[in-house]
């Protein structure tokens, strides 16, 4: 019924795939070879044996070449996996740090460059899924705590985040939305004087049959007595110029969709990257 | 909320049962018999656009005698009755068992208690609304990760039971978890 785009709320897969291709990577190249300028990249002079940062996406061709090993990054071991995951399970409301980019690239590597790894792969394999299963569990847990306001993720990489996005984003707006019914109503008391009599004279020029100015509605209830008649939607126009404090609150549930993105790529060099919904 | 939202278009033209107050002629075709006029406290359904409008629009009474008292507290046209979705008993269940409440024949239901609770001001009402929103939301959420789990017995009876809307949300989870499942088998 409702259109739906996917794609609009984050990235795909192959696009995060990309953006970690672009992360460094160590290399021992396995002949001297002159640097030449690449687009977007600058590959320096090679010198067989020598220890060299190049991004990944360079290093797979030269890889794929045979002209170079890789260099498997620290935290890719099965000693550090498993330091990580005994801290995951040890801290339920925690993440542990790993790289922004820990999925797309510990892929890639076991895919393309698996002769480098000095662990048994199927040993790589097994903590990586575990890993990636007990935080996993732990985001689909702090779904139970949502709420239309504020949400904090410490620790989850970008590919974890981008999992669970359209979710989260289409359910807080949800939740916004009925909270937000409620609160700018009350907030329409704060200008009710000026409200009431500029929609009185509204009333009187537009038609002497029809005023707005006592806008109650009467519902049939028990607590009729108790429920305090609510201000019309007339009443909004003429507060929403009135700049209050509070009427400003109310903007910062705003969910930044378009402009999370932005911020998710620039501080991919941090490890520890909050999550956050404005 | 948005203006060209057409889902809020849709909500808007969901329909509430309401009751005259004044007799007027010439509108019972809303009540099915065109041309007669239609009855104080006859009962309308009516879309909520319209009903909004009327139930807030205050008719002045004309100079004759007996509008006296009306010219001290104005009425409205209508008075909205509380439909089966808002009533004590609905609500007490949604506070019993979330999953198991039935939302599916109440289309747009988040959108007709975030309007209807903005007439009313209904805070309790939203609280309760968002608690069971969040709760079914992780139960979707949990159900669209399990690809495999969906279709047997008490699953598949609540994702039946889910509003149009949470449909959406499923969708939109399961494809999201797809593709990733998609992408870590795949080999480039």
């Amino acid at each position: 019924m409702t259109s739906f785009k996917f794609p609009s709320f984050g990235f795909t897969t192959n696009e995060i795939s990309f953006l970690a291709e672009q992360e460094t990577i160590t290399i021992l190249p396995r002949y001297t070879m002159n640097g030449t300028r690449l687009i977007g990249a600058k590959m320096q002079n090679l010198r067989a044996m020598q220890r060299q940062d190049v991004p990944i996406w360079l290093a797979l061709i030269l890889k794929s070449q045979d002209k170079c090993n890789v260099v498997i990054p620290d935290w890719l071991t099965v000693n550090y996996l498993k330091q990580r995951y005994d801290e995951e399970v040890k801290e339920p409301n925690k993440f542990s740090e790993l790289p922004w980019h820990w999925l797309p690239i510990s892929k890639i590597l076991l895919d393309k460059c698996s002769d480098d790894f000095l662990d048994h792969l199927y040993e790589i394999r097994s903590v990586l899924q575990d890993l990636r299963e007990v935080r996993q569990l732990k985001a689909r847990k702090g779904i139970k705590e949502l709420n239309g306001v504020y949400l904090q993720l410490d620790g989850l990489s970008l590919m974890e985040i981008n999992e669970i996005r359209p979710f989260i984003i289409e359910s807080m707006n949800k939740l916004r939305l009925l909270s937000q019914s409620v609160r700018t109503d009350q907030l329409a008391g704060v200008g009710e004087d000026e409200a009431q009599q500029s929609v009185q004279g509204k009333g009187n020029a537009i038609d002497s049959e029809i005023s707005y100015d006592d806008s109650q509605i009467y519902r049939t209830t028990n607590e009729d007595s108790n429920s305090k008649p609510s201000s019309s939607r007339f009443d909004r126009t003429t507060t929403a110029g009135n700049e209050s404090g509070i009427y400003s609150s109310a903007n910062t549930t705003r969910i930044g969709a378009t402009d999370d993105r932005m911020d998710d790529a620039d501080e991919s060099e941090d490890s520890d990257i909050e999550y956050r919904i404005h | 909320m948005s203006y060209y939202d057409i889902d809020d278009i849709l909500a808007d033209s969901q329909k509430l049962p309401c009751k005259f107050n004044f007799s007027i002629p010439g509108l019972g075709y809303l009540n099915g018999r065109p041309g007669e006029p239609i009855k104080e406290d006859n009962k309308v359904e009516l879309p909520l656009w319209l009903a909004e409008i009327l139930a807030i629009c205050a008719a002045q009474g004309d100079d004759t005698a007996n509008s006296e008292v009306e010219n001290k507290q104005p009425q409205a046209f209508i008075r909205l009755i509380e439909p089966e979705f808002f009533s004590k008993q609905f609500l007490n269940f949604i506070k019993s068992d979330p999953l198991r409440i039935n939302l599916s024949p109440y289309n747009f239901y988040y959108k007709i208690v975030s309007k209807w609770s903005y007439m009313f001001n209904d805070t309790e009402l939203t609280d309760l609304i968002s608690k069971m929103f969040v709760s079914r939301a992780s139960e979707i959420n949990a159900l669209s990760y399990k690809s495999n789990d969906q279709f047997n017995g008490d699953n598949q009876e609540f994702l039946n039971s889910l509003e149009n809307s949470e449909r959406d949300l499923f969708k939109i989870s399961h494809t999201s978890y797809k593709d990733i499942k998609n992408w870590f088998i795949e080999k480039q």
